[in-house]
């Protein structure tokens, strides 16, 4: 992976630029964690700490929810990727973050991210100490084990069927030596997995909902580690009126998923921050993609640019409005 | 010596030497023989990992798996996420209260690692801190014995030794169970351990040589956890560290969430809700967690725990000062847990080495 190492070198240079001239207060990117395959936020704010500066396939969390924390005003750098940046895009529009707060480091993204639940499914649970890379080929060590798996098959789902691989807005951006490519090698449609999914019948949908669902333990990390759900005071933590009962009933839990995804219809940009966060492996990315392809297909807009209006705050004559409920 | 007490003495003499081999393939037969009289919790093989769960052999064969320990530690089957403590419902115009029936069974959770039974130490402390018991845990944890198994593997993110335990400590078990690789040892730990007796009377007792094995099995598990911390002063050290700066560092990178609270085998808080509709309902005991926005958020709309800062010190205090205050031990197992779940990798040894570097520096 010596192009991974060239990104991160162009990185540390724009970092360290940025830190000397004093244009920002710190730049946010990862640092290693304290276990193999895990990374950890890096706000970097002095010079000496640049080399700890790390960039590759399990830089797994979405930077931009820690900006909502920070004031107006503070200028803050951020190392994002195009569906990242997206995201971000997304909070400029809806005037959470002003625009020329922010300087965006935008870097191409490779093959995408790895997800760690994938990797524990795979590995039945039990605990690697460390791993090394053949190419595309990962070999887990554990105590008692050794376990080669393919990239293809620990890739966050969204990032398996991306195609968004450039970044689309920002100050400084790290040129990749090749152009990154998607690790499918034939050509796919990016909604193939929803396509795929829609295919099923009612019943065996909500089967599947229902089974990674009741795994949910409401512990909010999918909320929390998503830069869009920003609300003051999400409905799930409002009691008065209390729109939820705090229970862990499969109908809450249910509540609670489909009321997020309305949430973010039209605004999520498929990171997936959330799925790489849940601590029960729950996929659920799908529910998410279906309404991002429902508003491509009725709006022609699943992928939002600086300054276009949401596609569910705004209103045109010509939209279509097979949904509305007609008197005859 | 009195000989009234000699008797008592007696007793506790022999418990204490039920020390018996099993063969290694004769385990399985150890567990159906106790399934016969007890309900029992196990590891089992679950579709992606191994996890504790009621075993069945009607429905299933079982066979004992290997594992180092459970990404989910039997918390719940003592204390789950919700639990009914009673109901109630309309009639005519007054409201009836219907109290909780449950028959719990006596059951037996087997193969718990060491943290985790230290854990219901933690937890019985907490449920009969105050004037009275907590009846809805009791009832279940009365009747309840744990079979331990010691920890020859511990994973990466251990750190029981820092926190007064160890991999092969039988505190808080029944009884424990050593594997040397080619046999066990069952060794009975407790006075109503004392009821395993007649499943492994049948089995040889065990020798100078295998005990010889077990204390090299013990050290070497104990060289395994890399990470060690001294807490003797921790009580003091988080006392004059309340308005420290550290805080915003260690809570800059969390998210929030409950994830650790949630996973850790000795959190505990909870919330009371009412779960109706026009005719009735339940009042429900569910887990809550510090984390939260909403934990503690008074009616007034103040809370004194407003921000991550204030959440992420609450949870460190609650295990290593709170808990030291009021019942003289700490409140962490050292399981590691809420370090391999966190989703931004927070880690809790690298909080608490802050915490002792920077009491020593002030």
């Amino acid at each position: 992976m010596k192009i991974m190492e060239e990104i991160r070198k162009s990185l540390k240079e724009i970092v360290k630029s940025l830190i000397s001239e004093k244009k920002v207060e710190y730049v946010l990117g990862f640092e290693e964690g304290t276990l193999p395959l895990k990374s950890v936020p890096f706000y970097i704010e002095k010079e000496e700490d640049i080399d700890r500066l790390i960039w590759n396939e399990y830089c797994n969390l979405n930077l931009v929810k820690f900006l909502l924390e920070e004031p107006h005003g503070k200028k803050i750098g951020i190392i994002l990727k195009t569906c990242e940046i997206r995201s971000l895009i997304v909070l400029i529009n809806e005037k959470q973050i002003n625009r020329e707060d922010i300087i965006i480091i935008g870097v191409p993204c490779s093959y995408g991210i790895i997800d760690f639940n994938k990797v524990s499914k795979l590995l039945g649970g039990k605990e690697f100490s460390e791993f090394t890379k053949h190419g595309n080929d990962y070999i887990f060590k554990g105590v008692d084990f050794e376990k080669t798996i393919k990239l293809q098959d620990i890739l966050s789902d969204s990032c398996v069927y991306c195609k968004d691989k450039k970044p689309i807005e920002y100050d400084y951006l790290v040129k990749a030596p090749n152009e990154f490519k998607n690790i499918k090698e034939e050509d796919f449609d990016e909604y193939l997995d929803v396509i795929e999914f829609e295919k099923k019948t009612p019943k065996e949908r909500w089967a599947y909902f229902k089974k990674e669902l009741e795994k949910c333990t409401l512990c909010m990390a999918c909320r929390n580690a998503c830069p869009l759900c920003y609300c003051k005071t999400c409905f799930i933590d409002q009691n008065q009126p209390q729109w939820f009962d705090k229970t862990d009933d499969l109908s809450e839990k249910m509540l609670f998923h489909m009321t997020r995804a309305i949430h973010l219809a039209g605004r999520c940009t498929g990171c997936e921050a959330c799925t790489r966060a849940c601590p029960e492996g729950i996929d659920i990315h799908l529910l998410y993609k279906k309404l991002r392809k429902m508003t491509k297909d009725r709006w022609n807009v699943d992928k939002i640019g600086l300054g276009e209006p949401s596609v569910m705050g705004s209103y045109k004559m010509d939209d279509p409005q097979e949904f509305m409920v007609k008197e005859d | 010596m009195a000989k009234k007490t000699k008797k008592k003495k007696q007793t506790i003499e022999t418990i204490e030497t039920i020390e018996k081999i099993i063969p290694k393939d004769k385990l399985d037969s150890l567990i159906k023989g106790l399934y016969k009289d007890f309900k029992l919790i196990v590891p089992k093989e679950a579709k992606n990992e191994i996890e504790y769960d009621y075993l069945e052999l009607d429905k299933e064969e079982y066979k004992f798996p290997e594992y180092q320990n459970l990404r989910v530690s039997p918390k719940k089957f003592l204390f789950p996420q919700k639990e009914v403590l009673y109901s109630f419902e309309k009639e005519a115009k007054k409201i009836l209260i219907k109290e909780k029936e449950e028959t719990v069974e006596d059951q037996i959770i087997f193969g718990i690692r060491s943290c985790d039974a230290r854990s219901y130490k933690i937890l019985d402390t907490f449920f009969s801190s105050g004037k009275y018991n907590d009846p809805y845990y009791f009832s279940k944890r009365n009747k309840t014995l744990l079979i331990g198994l010691a920890c020859n593997e511990p994973m990466s993110t251990c750190f029981c030794t820092s926190v007064g335990g160890d991999p092969f400590s039988s505190e808080g078990l029944d009884a424990i169970i050593y594997d040397l690789d080619d046999k066990y040892i069952f060794k009975i730990i407790s006075e109503k351990g004392s009821v395993f007796e007649k499943y492994v009377k049948e089995y040889p007792n065990v020798n100078k040589a295998d005990l010889k094995r077990k204390e090299e099995r013990a050290s070497s598990a104990r060289d395994k956890i890399k990470f060690e911390i001294n807490l003797d002063n921790i009580e003091k050290d988080l006392d004059g560290l309340f308005e420290s700066d550290i805080w915003s560092k260690v809570s800059q990178r969390c998210l929030s969430c409950g994830a650790c609270s949630y996973i850790c085998p000795t959190c505990h808080c909870f919330d009371v809700q009412d779960k109706s509709d026009k005719n009735g309902g339940k009042r429900v005991r569910i887990w809550d967690n510090c984390q939260a926005s909403i934990f503690t958020l008074e009616a007034s709309g103040h809370n004194p725990r407003n921000s991550g800062r204030e959440r992420t010190r609450q949870r460190i205090y609650h295990k290593f000062n709170y808990y030291l205050k009021n019942y003289k031990i700490l409140g962490c197992v050292g399981c590691g847990r809420c370090i391999k779940v966190c989703p931004t990798n927070r880690d809790i040894r690298e909080t608490l080495k802050t915490v002792v570097d920077v009491a020593e520096k002030v």
